[in-house]
């Protein structure tokens, strides 16, 4: 195959790709941050009936399970205006804070840069599981 | 102008002087119309007039041809006209695209001092087996500029591609007495950079030589070129920081357009000098999906945020805008966020998720050079352009999102056009120009634009 066969071949691929594209669905999960994964509030979540606000992106919730996760604490991450995201603890990072009332592990600390939401104590949260909250549990 | 004629070194100076001056219905655009957002009615801009006059759209340009060296030929282009990067100039009543308020230069110094800005820059290797273009010039999507209609209106027109960028472009004729068939493929700056990947672009084309057509790109260069018909395609690949804290992970998103064009001359002409009675017809169509770049100053209004989200609690005012706490607090602003990705590319979706923006477009033109010599000649243009889902990321019930200004974000659009051109000498070019713009808001109301436009031209 010469130069311009080559060419020709590699154009029209190219534009069969793109055609093919057109049908495409964009439907893909988008994490919000590294190790994000999707995530449903248990039964009982009672964030709004508790009469706090609406929570925005940048915010987390510490819970006791997120898919996945095998540290004490995990972390329902607020997108937009509700928490449909979690991430597992991960390590310690300047000016990272434990939440509240809450004993971190090495690895049990929220993402980079989020900030804890008004403080929530229904179901769901990981203060509910005294596993976690206790020091002495950590490896 | 050619330097050296009797040599095989050539430097040609070409362009044109030219003066424009348009009366627009509303206070909606700068000189240019292209792709604008017109200015919602029952707004200061929607319900009063404005009129320009420019020099911005002069061109001066060089190109320097070399002699064949082992079968080499090369060539440079250097163009330049008069759009150069500006402050924004006075907007007493505020447009879709500029906010109301005092600009940072005023409207003498942004008309009168216009700055020079490039066009085109690009070497050209030409070889037996495959031609090389490397620097800046038209995009391939839409084999620009072969296919443009004619109009006293700046060009982009509405719905039409066209832009240039950077780019390292490969192609290849197949040459016959017919007809040509001509190849090519690129890499593309990209439209982000921090997707680390060029743009990709390619195309086919075919001419039929002996069948020609008098035609005029824009307002100048008008000459005789072959019957063609061409398909062309992009791909690109975004990764776009979320709106969240950071360091996150970018959100992939994949860019592409395929666009169809032809050139059909209906009354053909022999070659550029037989313009009289020559009628020729001009068509496109593209489908695609964040491609509003391709599109001279596309964006629809879709802008990006700027600001994170306020904290929990913070009451909102319909405007978006956060709530003082009490009469004497100023309003509350999140910390600043900087999207990396142009404006009108992407929209996050009620569910915060991250789309690339839908288009589709056609324009047709047609143009009449009348009897004897074609030195009076007519033209007219039509266009459509449309997306299926920016009204999904822009809608007026997107008040948790407060960047989203649904009265500056249309979902659709219509131009129409009809010019008058007129050859006083070979060197000199009168024409007046009607054109009509039409855009439906995604607050679902519409708006429109009326411009006349007086045009003069003196070529080089």
């Amino acid at each position: 195959m010469n130069v311009r066969s080559s060419l020709i071949a590699g154009v029209a691929a190219f534009i069969a790709v793109a055609a093919s594209l057109a049908c495409s669905p964009d439907n893909s999960f988008q994490p919000i941050t590294y190790g994000a994964r999707p995530w449903h509030p248990p039964a009982g979540w009672n964030q709004e009936t508790a009469g706090l606000a609406p929570c925005v992106t940048g915010y987390y919730v510490a819970i006791d399970s997120c898919q996945g996760c095998t540290t004490p604490i995990s972390y329902a991450l607020c997108v937009g205006h509700s928490f449909t995201q979690c991430v597992c603890g991960g390590p310690a990072w300047p000016g990272a804070m434990c939440p509240h009332s809450l004993v971190c592990c090495s690895n049990d600390f929220p993402p980079y840069n989020w900030a804890e939401y008004s403080i929530y104590t229904g179901p769901g949260w990981a203060g509910l599981d005294n596993a976690v909250a206790d020091a002495g549990s950590c490896p | 102008m050619k330097a050296g004629s009797a040599s095989d070194w050539k430097l040609t100076i070409y362009g044109f002087a030219e003066a424009d001056f348009m009366r627009d219905s509303t206070r909606s655009f700068n000189d240019g119309l292209n792709n604008g957002v017109v200015a919602h009615g029952q707004t200061q801009a929607g319900d009063n007039p404005r009129l320009q006059a420019t020099i911005r759209n002069s061109r001066l340009g060089f190109k320097a041809e070399t002699p064949e060296f082992a079968g080499i030929r090369s060539s440079g282009v250097l163009e330049f006209d008069l759009f150069g990067n500006q402050p924004s100039i006075n907007s007493g009543g505020g447009s879709p695209g500029q906010p109301s308020g005092t600009g940072a230069t005023t409207e003498a110094a942004y008309f009168n001092n216009a700055g020079l800005r490039v066009r085109h820059a690009y070497v050209k290797i030409e070889d037996a087996v495959v031609n090389v273009l490397a620097g800046q010039t038209y995009y391939l999507l839409g084999w620009q500029n072969y296919f443009f209609g004619s109009s006293c209106g700046f060009l982009g027109l509405p719905n039409e591609l066209f832009n240039r960028t950077v780019q390292l472009r490969l192609s290849h004729t197949f040459a016959s007495n017919p007809i040509n068939f001509e190849i090519a493929a690129g890499a593309f700056r990209p439209v982000q950079r921090d997707s680390a990947l060029p743009d990709a672009q390619g195309g086919l084309r075919l001419a039929i030589n002996h069948w020609k057509g008098i035609t005029t790109p824009g307002s100048g260069g008008t000459d005789a070129l072959a019957a063609s018909i061409g398909v062309s395609g992009m791909m690109r690949w975004l990764r776009v920081d979320p709106y969240a804290p950071l360091p996150a992970q970018p959100i992939p998103l994949v860019g592409w357009a395929l666009a169809f064009n032809a050139l059909i001359p209906i009354i053909p002409a022999k070659d550029g000098t037989d313009r009289g009675n020559a009628l020729t017809v001009t068509g496109e169509f593209v489908t695609g999906t964040g491609d509003a770049d391709q599109y001279t100053g596309m964006t629809a209004g879709a802008t990006m945020p700027n600001v994170y989200q306020l904290p929990p609690g913070t009451s909102l005012i319909p405007s978006g805008t956060a709530k003082p706490v009490d009469a004497s607090a100023a309003p509350l602003v999140g910390a600043p966020y900087t999207p990396n990705v142009d404006p009108g590319l992407v929209g996050f979706d009620l569910k915060w998720n991250l789309h690339t923006i839908n288009w589709q477009t056609f324009i047709v033109g047609i143009q009449y050079y009348l009897p004897p010599r074609g030195r009076v000649f007519i033209s007219g243009n039509y266009s459509q352009g449309k997306s299926n889902n920016i009204a999904n990321y822009y809608h007026p019930d997107s008040t948790t999102q407060p960047w989203v200004n649904p009265w500056g974000v249309f979902q659709s659009s219509r131009y129409a056009d009809g010019n008058i051109f007129f050859d006083v000498t070979p060197a000199i070019r009168t024409g007046f120009s009607y054109q009509w713009v039409e855009q439906n808001l995604t607050d679902g109301t519409s708006a429109h634009n009326n411009r006349f436009e007086l045009t003069f031209l003196y070529f080089l």
